[in-house]
């Protein structure tokens, strides 16, 4: 089944001689369940096409399908919503709020869309992590690995149907990639979950099962592996 | 050093807002403090000068030899000097009914100008043969006046009456008065021998003790030594201090405590914002080699800077808005300075407020202000000079936070859900502006709420004198042979100074003895506090209502014009007929146990009798008449008791023009017309003639009417003399204070909330600003901007109600002490103005909305990628 399609999109910034092109008419869908990892060199648009499939940019044209919905149409508040329940971010610098300790930051998109949080996922969850033991941490106090993990967490605890990661990888160490990218395959497997990574570690992008390259703002290679 | 100063003024340059905004703060803060020491200076000057105005002279130094006059002369620090001689005092008596004596002393030109001197009429004496001696004698000025002192004849001519001088003396036991008198020192006439009295007046008051004390030591002689300490005193030099010194001291001391405070939370915060915001450009240059030293020095250079360039703007200002407070104060201080005066005395004089200037203060000023502008910078700077260079270099994130986990309070949680628990984080995540925040918040709350507390518990107590006077001026004129009254009306008139004039006559000692059932429920509640209400006269101490409660009545006639205006004001027309009256039935006061007080339950138709028995005294007439009798005094009359009844035509709470009704003489007011006043009067004082009416007058310029009175007064000297008593510059000079307390209260309460202002907007937008990254953080994860909002006023609340809460409590403290030491606690009640409340709270949330509305217009147009991808950067 097919949760995300996008159809000729594009992103420009500045204006007439200054114009610069992030993202020239691409197109491609995801089916339910599946994992892509979008790699290229700095420059190539993949963050930019990753912050506007999770609707925190805006496209110049073109339009993002998702669950049947064209979310370049919808409204902050709606978008607000869209973030919550159906597209979830992690980013490089695993932007955690820093006055709330780990399970407060885990819980908080639940608490913002004023659900009551499910105890023993929040417990399951954590112990996953492998976080048991920091539960009650700030996020000053943790590693990045920990940080990105918790990041992660936040991201999963919601349950929505996309999982759109930034480079989760970009700031850490060999090892706590490996981590990562395992946590993020194991989720996918098991529940389901749609995953677009973006990366510029190939190593990582090996781990999913279709890898699309960009350059320059478009698609140069979609690939299943 | 000098590319350190080059740094530190091209950081200078890139930094304007916060350059700006540390000026602004500066030049307030020198502002305040540099006005507050000068006017305090000034204000210690006047009081001095007004000391010296009644007499001025430092130490008096008594027993000194004539010959050794020239030796304190001629010490050092010795300014001027004022010689008093005792001539002694006479050997005849001036009267025949007791012993009247004069005791002349001479004075020189000094003394005369320097020395109290009370002088009713005429003029000083000018040289050895005049004198000026006490108005109680039966002298004249023009008298002759001959004396005998040590065996020697004296004689003077009279050119001037005066008060009691220091010298004068009463012996009740003997009957004997010595009366003062003084004439000028005659020079000629006087021993290297002789013993007379040196006043000082010096150069340096501060040095006064040193200066006698060399004195003594110069002069081998037992001399007296006085010391004018009221003087002493207002000039701060006094050996043991006093109230003045210690009240000036307190005072300024809270001032210049509350700026400090006040302003070191505007300047820290300020300069700490300002260097969080450059942490990256610091982190750059320790990079390059830069050491902690450097980076210390640059930003404390451009600390100084900032100070070096708004100590000068604040100076400036400040002596300008000195100069013009002083002036406006110099007149509202010459009317209360005249009505505090005794308006018969030639020799009054009226003081100048002046402004002064003084280096010493200017310097302390300077020095607080710097002392304030380095407490503020100081921990900003060591914090960014001991940060390592990653952290700064890393983020110029907003992560200032401790270890520990905030809790927030369950029903905060339970009551603002997430956003509140996300506020609640948040103004706790730096305690250092969660501090200053409150401070800036509180300390301007209990300002305002202070500040107009103490001045209605002013307006309140000044109002409590001259609040029942419902007219400005009263003259009567009495004189046995002729009632002047109406001609000095004409010629008042003729000024053009009268506006209205309410003429009465009134009986005052009449009493009435309503029965039980006739005293009003609100009289017998308040005669239960009957000590504290000085109500023993209609009731004893467990409150019960005494057997023949007494209660004064005043039988009162009104001429004919204030007779219809009294009638238009109880809105009746009616005429008295004879032994009727108008009761007034209510004293307008407020205190603790009643807001308004009925005294009787008479209704019209019903009889009042009036008496001039005062039944207080029966015992007192049973046994003087029983001493009589046991004597055989029979012939000795007991006088007759006069009885009245009238009957009530009306009951009103209001007051006649010229009555006046207080806490401390519950009175009922009968008004009645002519005939019966006219009998009753004779009656009263066995068929003696009416006195003449009493004139209350309405005028717009009190001032002027005691400049003319003055002037008829002694174009008429010998003919009649005008009684005028000024109401109005009672009631000016009370609301002068009010007013002089007023500008200076609340400039400085306009100062300290412009710095409290500043700093609030400040930390908000500093706070709004410095999290954009969090914002966009939050967006990401699914938080809309409905969310934030709330979020952020939230915040806005948990600030606001916080200091509400502690501004509240703190002020109602201050209230209390206010309370307690302004009004008569045993009989006004403590109250706090629920509107003033109100205003406070509308205000404080008010300031925090519109910084929070005014940093927020930024943040709603960014996008939230464009923030998250800067991270990365």
């Amino acid at each position: 089944m097919e949760i995300l399609r996008v159809e000729n999109l594009s992103k420009t910034y500045g204006e007439n001689d200054n114009i610069t092109k992030a993202l020239e008419d691409v197109s491609f869908s995801a089916q339910d369940g599946e994992f892509i990892a979008i790699i290229g060199a700095s420059g190539s648009g993949k963050s930019t096409l990753l912050h506007i499939l999770g609707g925190i940019d805006k496209p110049s044209s073109g339009r993002i399908i998702v669950n049947g919905q064209d979310i370049s149409n919808l409204s902050d508040r709606e978008l607000a919503v869209y973030r919550r329940r159906t597209a979830s971010l992690v980013f490089q610098f695993y932007n955690l709020i820093p006055i709330l300790n780990v399970k407060e930051n885990i819980t908080l998109p639940i608490r913002l869309d004023n659900k009551k949080v499910d105890d023993r996922k929040l417990e399951e969850l954590v112990k996953i992590l492998g976080l048991t033991d920091k539960q009650n941490k700030l996020p000053n106090q943790l590693s990045g690995g920990e940080q990105q993990r918790v990041a992660i967490g936040r991201a999963l605890m919601c349950e929505t149907k996309i999982l759109l990661a930034d480079e989760p990888t970009g700031n850490l160490d060999s090892k706590n990639s490996i981590e990562i990218v395992k946590l993020i395959k194991e989720y996918n497997e098991k529940y389901n979950q749609t995953i677009i990574l973006v990366t510029h570690d190939i190593e990582v992008a090996k781990q999913a099962g279709r890898i699309i390259t960009l350059q320059d703002g478009k698609i140069v290679r979609d690939e299943v592996q | 050093m000098k590319n350190i100063l080059e740094l530190a003024t091209k950081e200078l340059k890139s930094s304007k807002k916060m350059v700006i905004a540390m000026i602004v703060g500066i030049v307030i803060v020198t502002i305040l403090i540099n006005s507050i020491t000068t006017l305090a200076l000034s204000y210690q000057e006047y009081i001095v000068n007004l000391s010296r105005s009644k007499e001025n002279w430092e130490a008096k130094i008594e027993n000194v030899p004539y010959r050794d006059v020239e030796v304190i002369e001629k010490s050092e620090n010795v300014k001027q000097i004022s010689i008093v001689k005792d001539l002694g005092i006479s050997e005849e008596s001036y009267s025949e009914w007791f012993t009247d004596l004069l005791h002349i002393k001479e004075y020189d030109e000094n003394a005369l100008k320097n020395l109290e001197i009370k002088l009713k009429k005429g003029r000083l004496p000018q040289n050895t043969k005049e004198i000026i001696v006490n108005e109680d004698m039966t002298f004249e000025v023009g008298d002759t006046i001959d004396t005998t002192i040590n065996n020697k004849k004296y004689s003077y001519q009279i050119v001037g009456l005066i008060e009691n001088t220091d010298f004068d003396e009463f012996e009740a036991t003997t009957l004997t008065k010595v009366n003062g008198a003084i004439t000028l020192l005659n020079k000629d006439n006087i021993n290297e021998n002789d013993l007379v009295s040196v006043s000082i007046i010096s150069n340096d008051i501060s040095k006064i003790y040193n200066t006698v004390n060399q004195i003594k030591a110069d002069i081998n002689s037992d001399l007296n030594i006085i010391y004018n300490e009221e003087l002493l005193g207002y000039a701060c030099v006094a050996e043991d201090g006093s109230d003045f010194e210690n009240t000036i001291l307190i005072v300024v001391g809270l001032l210049i405590a509350i700026i400090a405070v006040s302003s070191i939370a505007l300047i820290y915060t300020i300069f700490n914002i300002s260097i969080n915001e450059k942490k990256k450009y610091i982190g750059s240059l320790s990079s390059i080699g830069a050491s902690r030293k450097q980076i210390f020095s640059i930003y404390l250079i451009e600390g100084l800077i900032i100070t070096i360039m708004a100590i000068p703007i604040g100076l400036l200002l400040s002596f300008g808005i000195d100069y013009l407070l002083v002036n406006i104060f110099d007149g509202l201080f010459k009317t209360i300075q005249s009505s505090l005066l005794d308006n018969s005395l030639l020799t009054n004089k009226i003081v100048d407020l002046h402004l002064i200037f003084s280096w010493k203060t200017l310097l302390l000023s300077i020095v607080l202000v710097v002392i304030i502008v380095l407490l503020s910078i100081l921990v900003p700077t060591i914090n960014v000079s001991k940060t390592t260079i990653m952290d700064m270099i890393r983020k110029n994130k907003y992560t200032k936070i401790g270890k520990k986990t905030i809790k927030t309070p369950k029903i905060i949680a339970a009551t603002f859900k997430i956003e509140g628990e996300l506020a609640y984080k948040n103004i706790r995540r730096s305690h250092s502006k969660f501090i200053t925040m409150i401070i800036s918040l509180t300390i301007t709350i209990i300002l305002f709420i202070s500040i107009n507390g103490y001045l209605s518990n002013l307006n309140f107590y000044n109002n409590l004198d001259v609040a029942d006077y419902n007219y400005r001026y009263s003259v009567f004129s009495p004189s046995n042979e002729k009632d002047y009254t109406e001609d000095i009306l004409d010629m008042l008139n003729q000024f053009e100074l009268i506006d209205n004039v309410y003429a009465y006559n009134m009986l005052n000692i009449m009493y009435t003895y309503p029965e039980e059932k006739d005293i009003n429920d609100s009289l017998k509640k308040a005669m239960a506090k009957w000590d504290k209400l000085y109500l023993k006269y209609y009731g004893n101490s467990d409150g019960t209502v005494r057997e023949n409660a007494l209660m004064w009545a005043r039988v009162m006639m009104l001429d004919d014009k204030t007779y219809q205006e009294y009638l238009q004001s109880i809105g009746d027309s009616m005429t008295l007929e004879k032994n009727e009256c108008i009761l007034v039935n209510y004293i307008d006061l407020k205190t603790k146990y009643f807001d308004g007080l009925y005294l009787t339950n008479y209704k019209p138709g019903d009889t009042i009798k009036v008496t001039d028995e005062d039944i207080t005294f029966k015992d007192e007439e049973e046994a003087l008449e029983e001493i009589n009798n046991m004597m055989g005094w029979t012939d000795i009359e007991m006088p007759q008791k006069i009885e009245l009844n009238l009957k009530i035509k009306e009951v009103t709470n209001v007051i006649p023009k010229g009555a006046n009704n207080n806490l401390y003489n519950q009175i009922v007011y009968l008004v009645v017309n002519q005939e019966t006043f006219n009998d009753l009067w004779y009656k009263v004082f066995n068929n003696k003639n009416v006195g003449s009416l009493l004139y209350n007058i309405q005028t717009s310029d009190p001032a002027k009417m005691d400049e003319t009175v003055a002037q008829l007064n002694k174009k008429y000297e010998g003919e009649f003399r005008i009684n005028a008593t000024n109401f109005e510059a009672e009631k000016q000079a009370n609301e002068n204070e009010v007013l002089i307390k007023s500008i200076l209260l609340y400039s400085f309460f306009g100062l300290i909330s412009i710095l409290s202002v500043i700093n609030i907007f400040n930390i908000i937008t500093s706070n709004i600003r410095l999290r954009r990254n969090e914002f966009a953080e939050l967006k990401a994860i699914g938080m809309s901007q409905k969310q934030i909002n709330r979020m952020l006023r939230l915040e806005g609340i948990f600030y606001g109600t916080t200091s509400i809460v502690l501004g509240l409590v703190i002020s109602i403290i201050i209230l209390y002490v206010l309370y307690i030491n302004m009004l008569d606690t045993e009989i006004y009640g403590f109250t706090i103005s629920v509107p003033l409340i109100l205003i406070t709270i509308i205000l404080t949330y008010l300031v925090i909305f519109i910084s929070i509305k005014f940093a927020k217009r930024k943040m709603k147009k960014e996008n939230i990628s464009d923030v998250i991808r800067e991270n990365v950067d």
